[in-house]
């Protein structure tokens, strides 16, 4: 059967093979989920335009708050929603597995997707909020935006992916990783006078900690938390036979 | 290439899915044969480098699984096809080779082409090529997981449960192809469908219950019924010896035209001949055996 010959090259792939490979990725994403995505800022970012025109400092603050809860809480869900489906459900595991790209391969390129996807979005609803004057700190800055998301997106994702990676299942993966996120939301009035919790609250931000000082050791905090559930998604990608069903 | 299975044994836990087997695979087609939970599966993916041996070694040519580099290197020269197998409905199945073929390392545009379209007319499906994978029929998925797992040129090619869910004609189009794919290559194939099997491979292990029972040539094991492969006639009512495994039983006007393995019938039969066994009396013979020397060592 020599047709079915292959001489080419399999070591380094050109760019528009790349380019290639990435579209497909992208439609084999869950795009009912970017669609919420998409429709969950557009909607914040009506929501936000339509207190900026009532023009009272009440509902300027309500902006800053809805702007806050998106950039944070809201970067979080999203986050941890599209991690958790990164890999685990694909229908063709095994065989995705057996390829010499392997599983590393293809969760990163959909991570990538995934996070650009969430950056362009988070982008867009920033510029508009800033150029409707909503404030969102005393400290605002580049360094004070880009960590102020990048933590929240950081630690989700990799929540998301540990959970359904440890449970094989995307959606108990996504309720694992949601979890935390939950809990700093609804307990934060009950705990933040412990102030040694502060670092570990996802939603300092949102829940009135923007213009505090230990506001960067969270961050570094919530970012050094989601370096270690990177560690342990690493280990737990090493070892792909888990992911596979047993006893078969 | 060839493969070599030494010792080979996987836990999961407690639970011992694969008990010291040792097996030399050559060239052409290689059948894996044995009942459900036999561990067919089990061997099969480590065959396919995603599970890990407990302790043993395999060798693939140069590459010794059960390290982790070497597994990797071996995967660009396997083709897997796996017993469930489900698609991206958003692709047609020509778009679904041309990613499998990125993921494969396929990376010259016009040359993994030119392949896919071979293979999808080697497979039947080019007329069907631009539809969405949605809309494919049973066997027409099938067809196109085994499009997939041939991406390459593979060396090795691991198929478990292929002619599942197929209807005959398909099956008999399987298998030719298989027989076709195996003359330059080597082509694994479990199933617990013996006449698959039988048409097709020179060569098979029988797995039970973790065990390697038989490895051999097809004829040596049906040749391990002869003498004991049986036609004979009973009423409808008639209680068969229990030694008996029935391989058939057709209904006559007023009887039961049986096919039987085991020692020579007596009791409320008739007409008792000797008949040419086939693999599927020999597999029968050989399981029974088995069974009956568990037996024995459970009891002593």
């Amino acid at each position: 059967m020599k047709m079915l010959k292959y001489s080419g090259e399999r070591r380094s792939m050109p760019m528009r093979e790349q380019a290639l490979l990435l579209w497909y990725h992208l439609r084999l994403l869950n795009w009912w989920l970017f669609l919420l995505m998409v429709l969950g800022f557009f909607v914040a970012g009506l929501l936000v335009w339509f207190q900026v025109q009532r023009g009272s400092a009440e509902f300027m603050y309500n902006a800053g708050v809805l702007s806050r809860f998106m950039l944070e809480p809201g970067v979080g869900l999203f986050a941890g929603l599209l991690a958790s489906v990164l890999i685990v459900g694909d229908p063709l595991l095994s065989v995705v597995m057996a390829t010499s790209r392997g599983l590393y391969s293809v969760v990163l390129w959909r991570l990538l997707l995934s996070c650009s996807g969430l950056l362009l979005c988070s982008m867009v609803f920033l510029g508009w909020t800033l150029a409707l004057g909503v404030d969102y700190a005393r400290q605002q800055g580049p360094l004070w935006f880009l960590l102020g998301w990048l933590a929240p997106f950081c630690l989700m994702s990799m929540l998301g992916l540990l959970g359904s990676l440890l449970t094989r299942n995307a959606t108990l993966g996504l309720l694992l990783a949601v979890l935390p996120l939950v809990a700093s939301l609804f307990l934060y009035e009950k705990l933040s006078s412990i102030e040694a919790l502060h670092p570990f609250f996802i939603t300092y931000t949102f829940s009135g900690g923007q213009d505090a000082p230990d506001w960067w050791i969270n961050r570094l905090t919530l970012l050094a938390l989601a370096a270690g559930c990177a560690l342990c998604n690493w280990w737990l990608l090493r070892r792909e036979e888990r992911l596979l069903n047993e006893k078969q | 290439m060839e493969i070599v299975i030494d010792h080979l044994t996987k836990h999961y836990g407690s639970y011992e899915a694969l008990k010291a087997i040792s097996v030399r695979i050559e060239r052409g087609m290689f059948g894996l044969l044995g009942p459900n939970g036999a561990g067919k599966t089990t061997l099969l993916r480590i065959l396919a480098t995603l599970l890990q041996p407990t302790s043993g070694r395999v060798l693939a040519g140069a590459f010794d699984l059960r390290q982790r580099a070497q597994r990797k290197a071996m995967r660009a020269s396997l083709g897997y096809l796996p017993q469930e197998l489900s698609f991206y409905p958003e692709l047609t199945g020509r778009e679904f080779l041309d990613y499998m073929g990125l993921l494969k390392g396929l990376y010259q545009r016009r040359e993994r082409r030119t392949q896919i379209d071979a293979l999808l007319q080697l497979v039947n499906l080019t007329e069907k090529a631009n539809q969405k994978v949605s809309a494919y029929t049973g066997g027409m998925k099938r067809r196109l997981g085994l499009a997939q797992a041939l991406l390459g040129d593979p060396q090795v090619i691991v198929i478990d449960e292929p002619t599942a869910g197929l209807d005959p004609e398909e099956r008999i189009r399987l298998r030719t192809l298989l027989t076709g794919l195996a003359e330059d290559r080597i082509v694994i194939l479990s199933t617990h469908i013996v006449e698959d099997i039988s048409q097709t491979c020179e060569r098979l292990a029988v797995l039970d219950q973790g065990q390697l029972v038989f490895d051999g040539f097809t004829r040596q094991l049906t040749a391990a019924a002869e003498g004991a492969t049986w036609q004979l006639l009973a009423t409808p009512d008639a209680v068969l010896p229990r030694e008996l495994s029935v391989i058939s039983a057709l209904p006559q006007r007023h009887e039961v035209l049986y096919r039987v393995v085991g020692p020579k019938p007596d009791g409320p039969v008739r007409a008792v001949q000797p008949v040419a066994p086939t693999l599927e009396d020999g597999y029968v013979w050989l399981r029974r055996q088995h069974a009956e020397r568990r037996q024995l060592v459970s009891v002593f």
